[in-house]
């Protein structure tokens, strides 16, 4: 068995029936079988062998994936889904590749920006470019509004999601005066108001009732008319 | 082959756990557990605990070993920590640093 392991460089195996937990990184291609959680960083690339499942954060220079992925993954040039891949998590990468029958949720950056920030992953800037139109995607798949930028932990993505505005709202739904939202001022206003009247107001009212005897009177019951001296 | 490789510029932190033959070339922390064979090929490095059947140790290896079957430390290789398994050989020319329990 010894002899037969010849040191050969470039090919990493997971096989089927192995199971990694925690972290993993390294300089070749990396194939996976087997199951693999935590975190996937490679400079080489990514092959998720159908019947091989990775729940994990990836970044890698490619990734190919027919077997399942959990997790956002970030390429540094293509990302490949064949048929029978299953994916739920967010893409980046330049180059996006989905096949007929690949199973896919979440979002897609692609593009130049993608592949600036899958290179300057571990700088927390946004690139300023953010699509509006990804924040419907980012929502229901209730996560990171894009996996573009992506940092390794999920500790470093949550403060970032604050910041973007697409974001803010879910945050601090009321609090964002900052931005001239007309609606919410209203509401805010609405409500001062209706504190600081609500009280005038009841002390006019206990002063009238004291002074002057109500104005309109109703009828007593069963009489149709009000009765006047 | 279903061989798992763990290739020498690959570095594993945490937890390998599974039921098939495991080489290693590269760096493995943590624990590994495993109902198989290990090679440790001599670029590889395994700084964890490690749990088979039996362990074949070209490289280095630092942690406490069980074996159920066979530990085979080879020429060259370098191991500090305890070695516990029925059957131990240890080849000339290995440097070894722990206890050994072949009681089983």
């Amino acid at each position: 068995m010894g002899a037969a392991s010849a040191p050969k460089d470039g090919l990493t195996i997971i096989g089927a029936d192995i199971v990694v937990k925690g972290r993993v990184e390294g300089d070749e291609d990396l194939r996976i079988e087997g199951r693999v959680e935590g975190t996937i960083v490679l400079s080489q690339t990514l092959y998720v062998e159908s019947g091989g499942i990775v729940v994990a954060q990836v970044q890698a220079r490619d990734i190919v994936v027919s077997g399942i992925v959990v997790g956002n993954v970030q390429a540094e040039n293509c990302i490949t889904l064949h048929a029978g891949a299953r994916l739920v998590g967010d893409l980046a990468a330049p180059r996006v590749v989905i096949e007929d029958g690949a199973a896919f949720k979440g979002s897609v950056a692609m593009g130049e920006s993608a592949a600036g920030s899958a290179k300057n992953a571990n700088v927390a800037k946004r690139p300023s470019r953010a699509p509006a139109r990804t924040t419907t995607e980012s929502r229901t798949v209730a996560k990171s509004p894009r996996g573009a930028s992506k940092p390794k932990s999920e500790s470093e993505t949550r403060p970032k999601a604050k910041a973007e505005p697409v974001a803010r709202p879910r945050v601090a739904p009321i609090r964002v005066a900052a931005r001239d939202d007309d609606e919410v001022t209203v509401v805010v206003r609405h409500a001062e108001i209706a504190t600081r009247s609500g009280k005038t107001a009841k002390k006019a009212a206990k002063k009238k009732a004291k002074n002057t005897p109500p104005r309109a009177r109703m009828p007593k019951p069963g009489k149709r008319r009000i009765s006047r001296r | 082959m279903a061989n798992t490789v763990i290739g020498s510029t690959i570095v594993i932190d945490g937890e390998i756990t599974g039921d098939e033959d495991l080489v290693v070339h590269g760096t493995v922390k943590g624990r590994v557990s495993l109902r198989e064979n290990i090679i440790v090929e001599e670029s590889g490095v395994v700084e964890a605990n490690v749990e088979t059947a039996t362990i074949t140790i070209h490289g280095t290896v630092t942690g406490d070993i069980a074996a159920s079957e066979r530990a085979e430390l080879k020429g060259n290789c370098h191991v500090v920590g305890d070695i516990r398994a029925p059957r131990i050989l240890i080849a000339d020319g290995a440097s070894f640093k722990g206890n050994v329990d072949m009681e089983g």
